[in-house]
Order: structure tokens, then sequence, then C-alpha cells
């Protein structure tokens, strides 16, 4: 289950290629290419503004772009974002989007949408309760959504996400905004969803975090590729490096790339 | 907690709301006060209809009247052009309306916003116009009479008994809209009324169930304007005007959007309003508007919202 990067004799799972998206005469991505391969969490990372989310966002079918995405053997740039969850992949957002209107466990069931056909409401209630039980909010699902914490909210996206078994998750930050405590619950949440048979990519600015789970690191700038390979070798990336913490000038002080950092 | 206290008063209460709408028709004495009874059950059947699309799915929809237009001269044309009986013409008049609602709606409900409003306002107009000037069909201003499903004699037999009719129906929209807010479908509408985004990114045909709450809404617009029909026996295009869309939503607001009694109780309400605020001649529209727009500053979620602040308070 757990490949590590150069076992890669599968078909690659999501595969982007030379994906370009621009924004007006702004490149937010800029010929762009990766892989995701099943089973593995693969983490994204980069400064800010260098195109992470609005690569999630291409790949989800919320902004066009140009360029080639083959998902699971068959493309899918330009499907709506309806269609591009029913081919199997759920997502995240920055900042949740959830539905307020509805409870905690009416959220939930919204992640089980597609399946509302084939299922009795009762099998859906309890499905959902069962993801609800996985994600650490059991007992939570009469609440309105803003009776939770941030990190629960978080959570939540989550556990909607994942209800129908997708075969990729998109995680745009998940871990912002969270403990260390809670840091560590969401690390284990996530190697427990790589191990049902779904393959993360994670959006993270937290190098530890994304040391401790991610078995694969993609490091974007610019909306290009920089650096690509096992957590250590990509943190250690001179271009990583010089993108994270800034260049260093020739009278030897540092100009901050990011100022979060 | 009074458990007694808050529970009693619950449950007793639609009973007696069942009850008073069972013996309110053998109270009234004149023609014209079951006539008004009669049409607030009608108002309550199309304002229904609007909290599929206004409610669950939060777009404005402009229209309302015009689907009731479609209804009514649905029901007339297919009576006294194809000869259809009286029930199968009351709900082609509403299938009318409903296949008006897919034509409006698919290609204004794709694009996110308000342009549902802007282009129902449009809609009616068309439709206004469409039923004043194409006299070879609808006889335009001169409108057209409609024959009554039954005759058991007097005006006032047939409005009460048809009265029944009337109730019957809204009683089974109100049961469905409920049914509807619970299932599935209400669920993704409401998901895509707080976030289209995140909504299509869990699968759901975004436009798919917007087209079809709109669709719902147009074929209880329809029914309504077909009942209307039946229980005025004429129409004309001047009762289907964009003041009659505006009052339908109007109905639905100070009802409270989010909740299917707050339909009724604004439509009921809505309904009599003008009867009560007769006393005031020339000055009607003028106390009318600035009421409703006081109601709605004062309780923005309507009377369903004042209703669950009370009962809230009380436990």
């Amino acid at each position: 289950m757990n490949l590590k990067p150069g076992t890669w004799n599968l078909k690659p799972l999501l595969e982007v290629r030379d994906l370009t998206v621009a924004f007006g005469g702004l490149k937010a991505l800029d010929g762009f290419s990766m892989s995701v391969c099943a089973g593995e969490i693969h983490a994204l990372i980069g400064p800010n503004g260098s195109g992470k989310s609005t690569f999630l966002n291409a790949v989800t079918g919320l902004v066009a772009g140009r360029g080639q995405i083959v998902f699971n053997g068959a493309p899918l740039l330009g499907l709506p974002p309806y269609r591009v969850f029913r081919a199997g992949i759920a997502r995240s957002f920055q900042t949740p989007r959830l539905f307020p209107s509805l409870t905690v466990a009416e959220n939930t069931l919204l992640g089980l949408h597609v399946e509302c056909a084939r299922k009795t409401a009762r099998e859906l209630e309890q499905a959902a309760e069962a993801q609800l039980a996985r994600t650490g909010l059991a007992g939570r699902g009469a609440l309105p959504v803003d009776r939770l914490t941030a990190a629960e909210r978080r959570c939540l996206e989550i556990a909607r996400a994942v209800a129908h078994s997708p075969l990729l998750l998109l995680l745009d930050e998940p871990a912002a905004g969270m403990s260390a405590a809670e840091r560590q619950a969401l690390a284990a949440l996530l190697r427990e969803i790589r191990a049902s048979g779904t393959a993360i990519l994670l959006i993270e600015h937290d190098l530890k975090m994304v040391a401790d789970v991610a078995d694969c690191v993609t490091a974007l700038n610019f909306g290009k590729k920089i650096a690509e390979g096992a957590p250590a070798e990509v943190a250690s990336h001179p271009a990583v490096v010089e993108a994270y913490l800034g260049k260093r000038q020739e009278n030897g002080t540092q100009i901050n790339a990011d100022e979060r950092r | 907690m009074n458990h007694q206290g808050t529970k009693t008063p619950r449950l007793l209460l639609p009973w007696c709301l069942g009850v008073l709408v069972v013996i309110l028709p053998f109270l009234v004495k004149s023609p014209y006060s079951m006539h008004l009874l009669v049409m607030a059950g009608i108002y309550v059947i199309a304002t229904l209809g609007l909290y599929f699309v206004v409610g669950l799915c939060g777009q404005f929809s402009l229209a309302q009247g015009a689907f009731f237009a479609l209804g009514a001269y649905g029901l007339a044309l297919l009576q006294q052009k194809l000869h259809f009986p009286s029930v199968f013409a009351l709900l082609g008049g509403a299938l009318l309306a409903a296949l008006f609602g897919l034509v409006v709606g698919l290609p204004t409900l794709r694009l996110r916003g308000h342009y549902l409003a802007m282009a129902t306002i449009g809609f009616g107009e068309i439709v206004y116009l469409t039923l004043k000037n194409w006299i070879w069909l609808t006889n335009g201003p001169d409108g057209l009479n409609i024959r009554r499903p039954f005759w058991p004699g007097s005006v006032m037999a047939y409005d009460r008994i048809y009265y029944f009719v009337v109730v019957a129906v809204a009683v089974a929209a109100a049961f469905a809209a409920i049914r509807v807010r619970r299932s599935w479908w209400g669920r993704a509408l409401l998901a895509v009324r707080d976030n289209e985004l995140a909504a299509s990114s869990l699968g759901v045909a975004t436009t798919r169930v917007k087209v079809y709450a709109f669709m719902a809404s147009a074929f209880l617009g329809g029914l309504a304007g077909a009942m209307y029909a039946q229980a005025e026996t004429y129409i004309s295009p001047d009762f289907f005007n964009f003041d009659l869309s505006i009052m339908l939503v109007v109905m639905l607001l100070v009802g409270g959007r989010n909740s299917v009694g707050g339909a009724v109780a604004g439509a009921i309400l809505l309904g009599f309003l003008p009867e009560w605020l007769r006393f005031l001649k020339d000055y009607y529209m003028l106390i009318f508007g600035a009421l409703v727009t006081m109601l709605m500053i004062v309780m923005p979620n309507g009377l369903a919202g004042l209703w669950r602040k009370a009962v809230s308070s009380k436990q």
C-alpha cells in the first residue's frame, strides 16, 4: 500500500502534464507537471501565491487551464466539478466551506449525495455517523455547524469529502490553525485514510507535518515545479530553501520570501 | 423546564388549526368572505411553490404570477379548445407552467447569482403582454369564461365545496414541501444555497437540482392559477400582472422563507390583510407597504422566525 517514490511501477492515479492556468497576464501555473500514485500521501509545498490552490482548483474543474490531466485513465480537464467528484476526486478548501443551514450530520450526508438513489435513508445516516466517528466527531451530528471549533470544522470537511470513498483526496492546508495535538490527530487520520485505499494530495505549509506523513513531496514556486522527491530531500533542496527562506545576498543578510516564516 | 407545558400546546395547536380550517366555511355568511377563504388557500399553494426556489434554493423568482397565469390560461384553453375534462385540464395547466419553468430555468440557473430574478421579471412581462395581445388565443383583455367542474346550485355552495378542494391540495403541497426539505433533494438545495462551489465539489449537479426546484415552484404556481380559474370562473390578463408576483414573494418573506409553516402563515396573513386595511381607501398601498417593510425589519426571519423565538424562550 505504502508506495515510496522510486517504486512507481504502477501507472499513476493522477497525471498532470504541462498544466498552465493564466489569470489575465499572470500565469498562476506555468507548464506544471506532476503525478500522484495510488495509495500515497503526496505533499505539495510552496510559498504563498506559488499556485498550489490554483492547482487544486484546476484539477477539480473550478478554474479552466490548458494542458493535460489524466485521472484513473480518463481525461479530466474541462469536466465540471460534480463530474470530477463522481470520477473519484474529493477535496477540501483552504477555508472550510461547510453548509451553515445544515446540521453536522446533514453536512456529512452531502458527501454521500451521489449514493442517495441506491441507499435507504437509514443506511445513509449510519454511513454518515461512521464517518463522523472516524474523524473524531462522534455524537456531534445534531449540532449546527457554527457550534464546532475551527479544527472540528476542518475534520467535518474531511469527513464529508471521504464519505463516498474517493480514489484521491485533495486537502488544502487542513492543518492550518490547529494545535500540536490536533495536528497529530490529523496526521493519524490521514494515515488511516491512506490505509483505506484513498490516495491524498496534501497542500501544507508545515514542513514538520509534511515530513511526518508524506511519502513524496513536490515543491512549487511561481507556478513551476522546483523540486520533487522524498520529504527530507526536498526540504534540503537549495531551490526550496531559497523559495522559503529567501535568497542569500552578497552582504550576507537574508530577504524573507515569505513573511510567515 | 416544564415538559408538559411545552409539549401539550405544540400538539394541541395543529388540531385547533385543523378544526378551525374545517368549520370556518360554515361560519362565514357572505359569498364574498367565502371567496376570500378560497383565495387564501390558493395563495398558500402558490407561496409553497415559491418556498422551493426562494426558500430552499435561495434564488429569487419574480415570475410566480406568470406561472399562475399559465396555469389558469392552460386550464381554460385545454377545456375550450381541446375539450379536456376539468381534472385533466387542471393538471395540464400546472404541467404547462412547469414546462415553462424548465424553459426559463435551464439557461438562467446555469449562472450563479441573481440572474434568475432578472430573467423572471422579463418572463413575467412577456407572459402578461402575450395574454393581453394574442387575442385569437386568449381573447385579450376581455378574458375567458371557465366552466365549473361541478354545479351544486348557488355560488356560495360551490365556493364552499371548492374551498375544501383547495385546502386538500394546499395540505398535500405543504406535506410534500416538508418531505422534500428532509430528503436528499432538499439537503442538496440548501447546500447549493449555502455554498454552490462546495456542493458541486461533492458531486451535486447544481444546475439540475436548481432547475428541478424551479419546475416544482412553477408547477405549484400553475396549479394555484388553474384552481383560481376554476374558483373564479372567469380570468383576464389584468389579475396576472407584476404585482401578483411581488405579492407572492412578499407572502413568503413575511411568513419566513426558511419554513413551510412560514410560507403558509404568510400567504394567509397577506391574503386577508388587504381586506382588513380596506377602510384606508387611497392610503391603502402606502400603509400596506410600510407595514410589510416594518415586519421585515422587526422580524427578518418572518412569522416563522418569531414563532421559533417564542417557543425557545418559553423553554
